[in-house]
C-alpha cells in the first residue's frame, strides 16, 4: 500500500515541510530577556516581630501581578517604550494589553512550584528586539519590587491603624463598663456580698446591744416595781406607768382585779420577749413571733378591760406616772424614793427608746442581709461583663504593640522584600520561534499526513488486487489472475517513469534536505 | 512480446514468420475444402465443416497494443494464465457441458476484449479447434478496429435479414486462426436486435458449426444486453480488472448473471514482481517443447 500510494505520502510530506519552513523563515526572531528574583525573608526573626502580612506567596505574586501588570501600567509601558508599533495603529487598547500579557510570562521557581512551594519566580518578556525585552523586564523586575515594599508597609500600617481604633473603641466600652459598676455599689451600698460580713457582725453587735438593753430595761423594771412596793408601804402606791406594761403589785388582801392581772400577764410577755431578743433571737424567730402574737392578744384585752374598768390612779398599767414632787411635809426617805423612782422612769424609757433604736436598726441591717445574694448575683453579671472587656481590651493592646513593631521594621525595610538575582538578560539568540524543531515537527505531520491520505485512498479504493483478495469476497467456480499486458514501449515508458518518479523524489527530498540544513545553521 | 515485433514487422524481403507461413498453408482465401489436407495434422469434425465452408480469410494488422500475448509471445508467463484458463475450461468442454461462453464484464475498459482474443487464439490451439469469436458489443464493437481488419457484414446484418446466413458473414482472421463474426453495421436499436427472435437461430446455428463460441458483450452493470445473451450461452467468464473495477459493481455484476452460468473470474492486468511468473518461464519452456 505504501509503494502503490508513494507519491500521495510523498507530496504530502515534502509539501508540508517546504510550507512550514518558508513559514518558519518568513517569521521574525523573537527575544526573551529574564530576570530572577528571591523572596527574602524579613530580617529579625519571628519570634521577636511577628509579621501583618502572613499571605503565602503564591498569594502575594498573583497580587503583585495584578497590580503591576494593570491596564494602566502596560499601556504607558507600551507608550514609553514605543512597543507594538505596526500593530497599535489598528488594534484597541485593550487587545495591545492582551498581547503584552501574552509576551510576559511569570513563573514561579523551586522544589515545586506546582505545590505553591516556592522562594523565587523569574520575570520575562518577549518581543523583536533583544534590547527592548530587556528594558522591559527591567522595567517590570522594579515594578514588582517597589509595588511589592509598598504593599508591605501599606497594609502593614493599615493594620495598625485598625487595631489602635479597635484598642480605643474597647477602652471606652471598658470605662463605661467600670462606672456602671461603680453605679451599682454605690446604689446598694450596704447590700453588697463583700459587705455581708460586716452587716452580720453590726448585727451581732446590735442584737448584743438589745439583749443587754432588755436586760437592763428588765432591770430597771424590776427596780421599779420594788420602790414603788417601797413608796407604797410610806404612802399609797402611785399609779403604774403607760407604755411598757408594769406587773401590778397587788396590795395586802386586796385582790387584783382583771385589768391588772392583764397588765401583769401583758408585762410577763415582754419581759419574756425581750429575753428572747437577748439570746438572739430576730423578730423572724418562731418564738418571738409566737410571743408578739400573745403580747399582741394581752395589749388588746388590756385596752378592752381598761375601757369597761373605770380608771383609778392605783389600777392603770402602764408607765409609772412620774412620782409627786415630794411635799413639804413628805418624809425624806419618801422624797428619796421619790426621786429614785423619778430616775428609773427616766432611765426605763431611755432603756425603751434604746430597745426600739435597735429593734429598728436591726431590722434594716436584716433586710439589708435578705437582699445580698440578689445584689451578689446582679453584681456577679456586671463583674463578668467587665472583666471580658479588660481581657479584651489587654489583647487588642498587645496586638497593636506587636502591629507597630511590625509597620516600623516595614518602613526600615527590613520586612519580607523580593530581591534580584539575575538582572534583565540581554539575549543574543532568538528564543522563538525554534525553527528546526518546528521544521521536523511539520516533516513528520507532513509524513504523518501522507500516510493518513494513503490509508483514506486505500480505504475509498473498493477493487481487488489479487486472487486471494477476490476469492475471499466473490464466490466462482474459479478465479484467475492474468498479469499487466505490456507491451515493449510500456514497458520502457514504465522504466522511465519510475527512473523519473526516482530523480523526482530525490530531488524533492534533497531540497527539503537543504531548506532543513538552511534552518539547521540561520534558524 | 520481442517476437510481436518479429512476428508484425517482417524484415525487408525477409520470410514471413514462421507461424503465418503455416497458417497461410492451412487456409487460403480462395482454398478449397481439399486444401485441407495440406495441412499437417488431421482436423476434428468441426473444423472440417468449416474448412468445408471456405470461410475467407482476413489477415489481422496486429500490433503491440492489441496485446496478443498469446500470439507473439506463447513462452510468457502471462501466455500460461491462457494456457491455464483453456485447461479449466476445456474441462467443462470435454464433459460436453461448455461450448459457447459469453465473455463480460462489469464495466467498460476492463479488458473484456484483450482477454477475449487471447483466450480465443489459446483455444484454437493452433488451428487444431474451430473457434468463433462473435463480436456481440453492438453498442461499441472494437475487436475488427483494433485489427485493422476492413468491415464487412456482420451480427447486425444477420438479425436483421433471417434470409442472411450467419456463417457468410464468417471470416477467418490470420494470423490467429479463429474465426469473426463481427458486428456489423452499427444500428440505433442494438439491443432490442439481440433480444429479438433472430438471434436465438443465429447463435443456434453457429454453435453447431463450430467447436467453440466465444461472445464479446457489452459490460453488465450499465447494459442489459449481456444478461440478454446469457440465454444463447452454456456459460459466462466474467473478467474484472485489478485496481479498477470497484468491489460493487462486480458483486452486481455477479448478482445480475447469477451463479448458475458463471464459470469464473479472470482478474486482469494483476500488477506483480515479474519473478513470480518468470519462475514457471523454466518449466513453460519445456513444456513448450514437448508440445512442439
Amino acid at each position: 500500500m505504501l509503494i502503490r500510494r508513494r507519491w500521495w505520502i510523498l507530496c504530502a510530506a515534502c509539501g508540508i515541510t517546504l510550507a512550514t519552513i518558508g513559514v518558519l523563515l518568513m517569521m521574525p526572531n523573537m527575544y526573551t530577556s529574564e530576570a530572577t528574583l528571591v523572596v527574602l525573608a524579613q530580617q529579625v526573626p519571628q519570634r521577636y516581630v511577628v509579621p501583618n502580612s502572613t499571605a503565602d506567596l503564591d498569594s502575594t505574586l498573583q497580587a503583585m501581578k495584578q497590580e503591576v501588570l494593570s491596564r494602566t501600567r502596560l499601556l504607558r509601558m507600551i507608550n514609553d517604550f514605543g512597543l507594538y508599533p505596526k500593530k497599535r495603529k489598528r488594534l484597541a487598547p485593550e487587545q495591545l494589553v492582551s498581547l503584552m500579557l501574552n509576551d510576559i510570562d511569570i513563573t514561579p521557581l523551586g522544589e515545586r512550584p506546582q505545590e505553591r512551594n516556592f522562594d523565587a519566580f523569574r520575570i520575562s518578556y518577549t518581543t523583536d528586539n533583544a534590547l527592548l525585552a530587556q528594558q522591559v523586564t527591567s522595567t517590570l523586575t522594579s515594578l514588582f519590587i517597589n509595588e511589592h515594599l509598598r504593599t508591605q508597609e501599606e497594609q502593614s500600617t493599615n493594620t495598625t491603624k485598625f487595631l489602635h481604633e479597635q484598642v480605643a473603641e474597647k477602652k471606652a466600652k471598658l470605662e463605661d463598663q467600670e462606672r456602671r459598676l461603680s453605679e451599682f455599689k454605690i446604689q446598694h451600698m450596704g447590700e453588697l456580698p463583700e459587705q455581708e460580713q460586716g452587716n452580720l457582725g453590726i448585727l451581732q453587735g446590735l442584737q448584743n446591744q438589745l439583749q443587754n438593753t432588755v436586760t437592763s430595761l428588765d432591770h430597771a423594771q424590776q427596780q421599779r416595781m420594788y420602790l414603788q412596793s417601797l413608796l407604797e408601804s410610806h404612802r399609797r402606791p402611785a399609779p403604774a406607768a403607760g407604755g411598757t406594761t408594769m406587773p401590778v403589785v397587788a396590795e395586802r388582801n386586796i385582790p387584783l382585779t382583771p385589768l391588772q392581772t392583764a397588765q401583769n400577764q401583758l408585762s410577763l410577755l415582754e419581759s419574756e420577749r425581750a429575753q428572747l431578743y437577748a439570746k438572739g433571737r430576730t423578730k423572724d424567730h418562731p418564738d418571738v413571733t409566737a410571743i408578739n402574737r400573745e403580747i399582741t392578744r394581752a395589749q388588746e384585752l388590756v385596752k378592752r378591760l381598761k375601757a369597761e374598768t373605770p380608771l383609778e390612779p392605783e389600777h392603770v398599767a402602764g408607765i409609772s406616772a412620774p412620782a409627786p414632787p415630794p411635799t413639804v411635809t413628805d418624809d425624806p426617805a419618801v422624797a428619796q424614793l421619790r426621786s429614785q423612782v423619778e430616775s428609773n422612769r427616766m432611765e426605763i424609757e431611755n432603756l425603751t427608746k434604746e430597745e426600739n433604736r435597735l429593734k429598728t436598726t436591726i431590722n434594716q441591717y436584716e433586710g439589708r442581709l435578705n437582699q445580698t445574694p440578689m445584689r451578689e448575683q446582679q453584681q456577679a453579671g456586671i463583674v463578668r461583663e467587665t472583666e471580658a472587656l479588660r481581657q479584651e481590651y489587654s489583647e487588642l493592646q498587645k496586638k497593636e504593640e506587636e502591629s507597630q513593631l511590625a509597620t516600623n521594621l516595614e518602613k526600615q525595610q527590613g520586612g519580607q522584600q523580593f530581591r534580584p538575582v539575575d538582572t534583565a538578560s540581554l539575549p543574543l539568540v532568538p528564543s522563538r520561534p525554534k525553527r528546526l524543531k518546528l521544521s521536523m515537527t511539520g516533516a513528520a505531520l507532513g509524513l504523518a499526513l501522507g500516510i493518513a491520505l494513503a490509508f483514506v485512498m486505500e480505504l475509498r479504493d473498493t477493487s481487488f488486487r489479487s486472487e486471494k483478495e477476490l476469492k475471499k469476497r466473490v464466490t466462482a467456480p474459479f478465479v484467475l489472475e492474468v498479469p499487466v499486458l505490456q507491451t515493449r514501449g510500456e514497458e520502457r515508458r514504465l522504466k522511465l517513469r519510475y527512473m523519473l518518479e526516482w530523480v523526482a523524489a530525490s530531488g524533492m527530498a534533497f531540497v527539503v534536505l537543504i531548506a532543513e540544513y538552511y534552518v539547521f545553521k540561520h534558524g | 512480446m520481442s517476437h510481436l515485433r518479429n512476428l508484425f514487422n517482417p524484415q525487408p524481403g525477409g520470410q514471413k514468420p514462421q507461424r503465418l507461413e503455416h497458417l497461410s498453408k492451412v487456409v487460403s482465401p480462395t482454398s478449397s475444402a481439399s486444401s485441407i489436407g495440406v495441412a499437417e495434422a488431421p482436423l476434428p469434425a468441426a473444423a472440417a465443416v468449416a474448412a468445408l465452408l471456405e470461410f475467407a480469410v482476413e489477415q489481422a494488422q496486429c500490433r503491440p497494443e492489441n496485446r496478443l500475448v498469446f500470439q507473439a509471445d506463447p513462452r510468457s508467463p502471462a501466455a500460461d494464465r491462457f494456457r491455464f484458463l483453456r485447461m479449466r475450461l476445456r474441462e467443462h468442454w470435454s464433459a460436453g457441458k461448455l461450448k459457447t461462453l459469453l465473455i463480460t464484464s462489469p464495466l467498460a475498459n476492463d479488458g473484456k476484449s484483450t482477454i477475449l482474443l487471447n483466450l480465443a487464439t489459446a483455444l484454437s490451439e493452433r488451428g487444431k479447434r474451430s473457434v468463433l469469436v462473435i463480436e456481440a458489443d453492438l453498442h461499441h464493437s472494437t475487436i475488427a478496429a483494433d485489427l485493422r481488419l476492413r468491415t464487412w457484414p456482420g451480427l447486425t446484418d444477420c438479425l436483421l435479414d433471417p434470409s442472411v446466413s450467419p456463417l457468410a458473414n464468417i471470416r477467418r482472421v490470420e494470423p490467429m486462426g479463429w474465426y469473426l463474426l463481427p458486428a456489423g453495421e452499427p444500428r440505433r436499436n442494438p439491443t432490442e436486435l439481440l433480444q429479438g427472435p433472430a438471434s436465438a437461430k443465429v447463435m443456434q446455428k453457429l454453435a453447431e458449426s463450430f467447436d467453440w463460441v466465444l461472445i464479446d458483450s457489452p459490460p453488465v452493470v450499465p447494459l442489459t444486453d449481456a444478461i440478454a445473451l446469457q440465454q444463447f450461452a452454456d456459460a459466462t467468464l466474467l473478467i474484472v480488472r485489478a485496481g479498477k473495477t470497484p468491489r460493487g459493481a462486480i458483486e452486481q455484476a455477479t448478482t445480475l448473471l447469477g451463479p448458475k452460468k458463471l464459470v469464473g473470474i479472470v482478474l486482469n492486468a494483476v500488477e506483480r514482481r515479474n519473478h513470480e511468473y518468470y519462475q514457471g518461464r523454466y518449466y513453460n519452456d519445456a513444456a513448450h517443447n514437448l508440445e512442439d
